[in-house]
């Protein structure tokens, strides 16, 4: 059983995509091709190096969340920064390129100068992922080929389009964490640096300052959804799968095992559906339709 | 048969005082404006063209609001960065308890409910809240408490509301979409920081150049796109029956810029898709004056 796999951006809440995975492999489901975005793009590096879900799970359970922020001196600007996240990559993923990977696959990021969704499909992984995990203004764009380029889910936060590109005959698994338009919206705490007391967080959150950033970011969360259901209605993918996420706050500090579980029951609510895409009069069409079409 | 047509008029800030000339080209080549969806800015030109206004008193609006200025804030108003004090009184003293009674052409203004992230139509009720709702520019602007709901700019979820303007009018009737944002692929537009003028150049560069303003600018230009992607999302499932585009996607949102200069681009606009729309109109009344005489 073949499939192509879209994995979406979301920060913490894409730990779900570990569970997601694990449950692939129990099933025997074939993972022949994967397009990743953000912390898409991050677990698809891992997998596609041929790590397992298992260890995809221990390895990040091993990162102390508490250093990921911070500035490199040679960064391009951004808020927090991500250099103790990048660092840390590097030690994972440093020298390795798209030639060493398994499974082909494509991370997605977003030029801001030609405003254009950019594939990374070769040249160093780490640079692909930084470039794929740059939330805007948040973490610092990357410089590719002379693009400036920031994260893939600006544009398309779950690149359905591009994992069917991979593998035109198979069914694509899109794994999208953004909530479904309705669902109230979600501001973003920014992480609180440990020597400030939360008494003092508490009344920095009081200002209207504080207010009116939370009213932007609550609009940019619901620009982001609507981008993710047009997307997803155009692209249509064969399998959609939402975990239960939309408690978890983009940046937050999580039990990587707790939220790779609940990737883990997503899964287990759209198998009969997944198997249903197996069944011989489904394969059978399949296999009609991509003769017909070479 | 007449040219009925409905509009759907975008947001953007100062670019929408280019409606001003799109509706004025329309009128001028004999089309009747049955309907109109509008947002942000595009709510404010089309109150003022349901109301009766003339396109040369429209402008004066805009000649008046570039002395005053739009920003400022309020004690009692929502949280947001630069507040829109000197707008809502102008807007307060011009259009008084007039509500959407009083229009000649029907009009629904959009906005955006922010908490669960749905798009409101706005038709009924006093035109000043309605269109203080829909130029809630989310952070910059306050949003308004209405209906129990927060509400702000409309075009964060849908810039050109063209299914409010086809919900106005028969089937047959063509809707054309005014789209104020260059479409994606095209380089970022300008909407990266301006600072206010009282500050000095040599000061201006140099706040520029703080890593922070940079990240802000990063953030800003992202939004840019995100705002773009959503229109070319919304354009391509409503399918406007002609999208007419003034060359206005250089100017920034929140500039006051030249009025009669940005109208004219709308005029422009209008000519460019002139046979496009005259398509939309096969038997158009041009025609029909030279092959049958109008019936009485």
């Amino acid at each position: 059983m073949e499939i192509s796999l879209a994995l979406g951006g979301g920060g913490s809440k894409g730990n779900a995509h570990i569970g997601v995975l694990r449950r692939l492999e129990q099933h025997g489901f074939k993972v022949r091709a994967i397009a990743g975005t953000s912390f898409g793009a991050l677990v698809t590096a891992f997998y596609a190096l041929g790590y397992t879900p298992d260890e995809i799970e221990a390895t990040f359970s091993s990162f102390d969340q508490n250093k990921i922020y911070g500035h490199a001196p040679e960064d391009e600007p951004s808020f927090m920064g991500i250099a103790g996240g990048a660092e840390w990559l590097e030690t994972r993923l440093g020298g390795k390129t798209f030639a060493d990977l398994k499974i082909p696959c494509v991370l997605t990021a977003v030029d801001l100068n030609s405003a254009k969704e950019v594939l990374l499909s070769e040249g160093s992984l780490l640079d692909a992922v930084l470039a794929s995990a740059a939330i805007p203004g948040i973490f610092p764009a990357r410089r590719i080929n002379n693009m400036e380029l920031v994260d893939g889910g600006t544009l398309d936060p779950v690149p359905v389009a591009p994992a069917r590109a991979l593998a035109p005959n198979l069914p694509v698994v899109a794994v999208a964490l953004n909530a479904p338009m309705g669902e109230p919206a979600q501001s973003w705490s920014l992480p609180r640096p440990k020597y400030v007391p939360q008494s003092i967080t508490d009344r920095l959150s009081k200002m209207r300052y504080a207010q009116a950033i939370d009213v932007v970011l609550r609009s940019v969360d619901i620009m982001n959804r609507a981008v993710s259901e047009y997307r997803l209605e155009v692209d249509k993918p064969e399998i959609l799968i939402r975990p239960a996420v939309s408690d978890v706050e983009t940046l937050e500090q999580v039990s990587i095992g707790e939220i790779a579980k609940r990737g883990e029951d997503a899964f287990d609510s759209v198998l009969p559906e997944l198997m249903n895409l197996f069944s011989w009069q489904n394969r059978l069409a399949r296999a009609v339709k991509s003769w017909s079409q070479s | 048969m007449d040219k009925r047509i409905a509009v759907a008029l975008g947001g953007g800030g100062v670019k929408g005082v280019s409606h001003i000339g799109v509706l004025r080209a329309l009128v001028r080549n004999g089309f009747e404006i049955e309907g109109i969806g509008a947002t942000s800015m595009g709510a404010l030109i089309g109150v003022l063209f349901g109301l009766g206004y003339s396109p040369d008193e429209m402008e004066q609006v805009f000649h008046h609001l570039k002395r005053t200025g739009y920003s400022g804030r309020d004690k009692n108003s929502e949280p947001a960065f630069l507040g829109l004090r000197r707008f809502e009184k102008f807007v307060r003293e011009f259009f008084g308890r007039k509500t959407f009674h009083d229009l000649k052409t029907p009009l629904i203004i959009t906005a955006a409910e922010i908490e669960h992230g749905r798009e409101v139509y706005i038709r009924e009720g006093l035109l000043v809240e309605a269109l203080l709702a829909s130029v809630a520019l989310p952070g910059i602007f306050p949003a308004r408490r209405m209906m129990d709901m927060d509400l702000v700019d409309g075009g964060v979820l849908n810039p050109v509301p063209v299914d409010a303007a086809r919900s106005l009018v028969d089937a047959k009737t063509p809707v054309a979409a005014v789209v104020l944002t260059a479409p994606l692929g095209v380089p970022a537009t300008m909407e990266r920081i301006v600072l206010p003028r009282f500050i000095p150049r040599w000061l201006a560069r140099r706040i520029k150049r703080l890593r922070v303003v940079q990240a802000i600018d990063i953030f800003l230009l992202s939004q840019d796109m995100l705002n773009r992607a959503i229109t070319k999302h919304n354009l391509d499932r409503s399918k406007p029956d002609l999208i007419i585009r003034p060359d206005v996607a250089h100017l920034y949102t929140l500039d006051t810029g030249y009025v009669t200069e940005i109208a004219l681009e709308g005029d422009s606009a209008v000519r460019r898709a002139l046979p496009d729309l005259l398509k939309l109109f096969p038997n158009s009344a041009t025609e029909e004056l030279r092959h049958e005489p109008r019936p009485a």
